[in-house]
C-alpha cells in the first residue's frame, strides 16, 4: 500500500504542473523584474522619406506555465497602443492611459508606439508601465518601456536614484527631481508625485497588499503591510 | 508492485475499448450548402495603423471570393489606430462617421466585425461561421440599388426600390465605399505606403442615422450628395441596408456608374 501510494505521489508529481517563475524576453534577452526598455528614434520607422520618423514596436514573449497571464498597463501619453491578436488603444482614466486583460502563454504581447493618432509630433519622450502577473504573488514581473523622440547620439541626463524601503517607507535620495509612481498589482494609480533631494514617502496610508512603485526609471515591488 | 500492474493492464485494455474504429470517409463532416435569399452585411473596423487588420482585409476579400455578390463588406476606419487627414499625397481613411459607429458597436479592439448587426464586434476567427449562419436566414425584403455619378453637378445618386411580402416597419442606410485606395498601411511589421484598400467607408447618404421606413409593397427612395475631391466615383460602390432591432433585414448594393465623356 506504501509502495502504490508513493508511486502515484510520484506520478502526481510528474504530471503536475511546475510553476516556473514568470519570465519575459523582448528581442532574444530577458526581462528582468525593473527593467526599462527604450525605444530610441532609432527604433522609429519611417515610410516617407523624408518626414519624421513616427512608430516603434516592442514585442514581449511571455513564458509561465500557469494558463493564462494577467496584464495592466498604464502610460502618461496617448502614444503607446498594444495588440496580441486584435490591437487595442489604451483608455484615458484620470490622467493616466490604462488597459488591462489577459493572455495565454508563449503569446506576443506587442507594444507599439505612434504619433499618427494625434495631430502634433511630441516632442517629450513617454514611458508605459507593465505588469504581468501570472496568480503567483512572488513571480509577478513589472517593467517599463519608455520612448525618446531625441536624434540618435543625444544622450539623455539620467537621474542617480538611491531608493530603499522598510516599514512601509519609501526612503529616497535623487540628484534630481523625479517621479515617483505606486501602482496596484491591478495597474491602478495609488501614488503620484514629483520628489527631489532626500526624503521619504509613508505607504501605510495605502490599502494593505503589493505595489509596484517607479522612481527614476526603475521599477520595485513592495509590500504595504 | 503485481497489483500495480493488473490495474495497469486493466486501464490500458479501458483505453482501448473506447476507441471506434471511423472510416476515413466518415471523419471528414461536410457542411450543408447554402442557398442565400439574402446579402450580409459585414461592418468590418480597422485601422490603417492596426498591424493585424490586414488580416482582416484579406479575410474579407476570401469571403468576397466564397460568396460573391451574398456578402457586402464595408471597411470602416475608426479608433486611435486609424489616421485622418492627409499624410503628405497618402489620403488617411479615418471619418467622423466611422468614430460615431465604432462607438455605438463598442468597438474595442480591431480588427474586428459585426456581422448582420445580428452580434456584438466579433474577432477574426468568429467571422466566417457568422456569415454563414446569416446566410442561411430568409427575409421578407428584398432591395434593389441604382447609382450614378454626374460629373456636370459633381453629384452621386442612388436610387433604392425595397419590396416585402408583408409590411416591415424599419431603418434604410445608404453608404458609399469605394474600391482601390492606394495609401499607408502596417501589415504586421512593414510600413506600407502603396498598400490597396478596398470597399472603404466613405459616407452616408442619409445621415449617420438612417431614415425611417414602412416597406409595404413597393417603396422607392432616392439619395444624392456631392462627391468629395479626393473620391473617385467610378472606383465607388452605393450600399443599402435596412435593419430593425433584430439585425439586418437585407442589403444590397451597385456600382456607381459614371457615364463616358462625349
Amino acid at each position: 500500500m506504501k509502495k502504490i501510494f508513493t508511486t502515484l505521489a510520484l506520478a502526481f508529481a510528474c504530471v503536475a504542473p511546475s510553476f516556473a517563475a514568470l519570465t519575459a524576453t523582448y528581442d532574444g534577452k530577458a526581462i528582468e523584474y525593473g527593467d526599462v526598455v527604450t525605444l530610441s528614434a532609432e527604433d522609429f520607422k519611417s515610410a516617407f522619406p523624408g518626414m519624421t520618423p513616427f512608430s516603434a514596436e516592442a514585442d514581449f514573449d511571455i513564458q509561465t506555465d500557469a494558463k493564462e497571464v494577467a496584464f495592466s498597463l498604464s502610460a502618461d501619453c496617448p502614444y503607446f497602443q498594444y495588440c496580441i491578436k486584435q490591437c487595442f488603444d489604451l483608455k484615458l482614466v484620470g490622467d493616466e492611459y490604462t488597459a488591462s486583460g489577459t493572455i495565454k502563454p508563449n503569446e506576443v504581447l506587442q507594444i507599439h508606439v505612434n504619433f499618427m493618432g494625434v495631430d502634433a509630433l511630441p516632442q517629450e519622450a513617454g514611458e508605459m508601465h507593465i505588469i504581468l502577473d501570472n496568480g503567483n504573488e512572488s513571480d509577478m514581473l513589472a517593467f517599463t518601456v519608455k520612448f525618446d523622440t531625441k536624434p540618435a547620439g543625444v544622450e539623455g541626463l539620467e537621474t542617480a536614484v538611491k531608493a530603499s524601503y522598510r516599514n512601509n517607507v519609501l526612503t529616497y535620495s535623487l540628484d534630481a527631481p523625479a517621479t515617483l509612481a505606486v501602482y496596484s498589482i491591478t495597474g491602478a494609480v495609488a501614488l503620484n508625485r514629483t520628489v527631489s533631494g532626500n526624503g521619504s514617502v509613508d505607504f501605510s496610508t495605502l490599502p494593505k497588499g503589493i505595489y509596484v512603485y517607479t522612481l527614476g526609471g526603475k521599477a520595485n515591488k513592495v509590500l504595504v503591510k | 508492485m503485481k497489483k500495480i500492474q493488473i490495474l495497469s493492464a486493466i486501464v490500458l485494455a479501458a483505453a482501448a475499448m473506447g476507441c471506434d474504429d471511423i472510416k476515413e470517409s466518415d471523419r471528414y463532416i461536410p457542411l450543408e450548402e447554402v442557398h442565400p435569399v439574402r446579402a450580409v452585411l459585414i461592418e468590418e473596423f480597422t485601422g490603417q495603423m492596426c498591424q493585424n487588420c490586414p488580416d482582416g482585409h484579406r479575410m474579407l476579400e476570401s469571403l468576397k471570393k466564397q460568396y460573391g455578390d451574398s456578402v457586402i463588406p464595408v471597411s470602416i476606419h475608426a479608433t486611435g489606430q486609424a489616421i485622418s487627414g492627409m499624410m503628405g499625397n497618402l489620403q488617411g481613411l479615418k471619418t467622423d462617421d466611422g468614430d460615431i459607429y465604432s462607438s455605438r458597436h463598442k468597438i474595442d479592439g480591431i480588427p474586428a466585425a459585426v456581422i448582420d448587426r445580428s452580434s456584438g464586434p466579433l474577432n477574426l476567427a468568429q467571422w466566417s461561421g457568422a456569415v454563414r449562419e446569416e446566410l442561411k436566414k430568409d427575409t421578407p425584403v428584398k432591395i434593389t440599388v441604382s447609382a450614378s455619378y454626374d460629373n456636370v453637378s459633381n453629384q452621386i445618386t442612388a436610387d433604392i426600390d425595397m419590396k416585402s411580402t408583408k409590411p416591415v416597419n424599419c431603418t434604410l442606410q445608404v453608404w458609399l465605399t469605394e474600391d482601390g485606395i492606394v495609401s499607408y498601411q502596417v501589415d504586421g511589421s512593414q510600413h506600407l505606403i502603396d498598400y490597396v484598400h478596398n470597399h472603404v467607408y466613405r459616407a452616408t447618404m442619409n445621415t449617420v442615422n438612417g431614415e425611417s421606413v414602412n416597406i409595404t409593397d413597393v417603396t422607392t427612395l432616392s439619395y444624392s450628395i456631392e462627391a468629395d475631391s479626393k473620391w473617385i466615383p467610378s472606383n465607388m460602390t452605393a450600399v443599402a441596408f435596412v435593419f430593425d432591432n433584430s439585425g439586418v433585414l437585407q442589403a444590397a448594393s451597385a456600382p456607381v456608374s459614371v457615364a463616358m465623356a462625349e
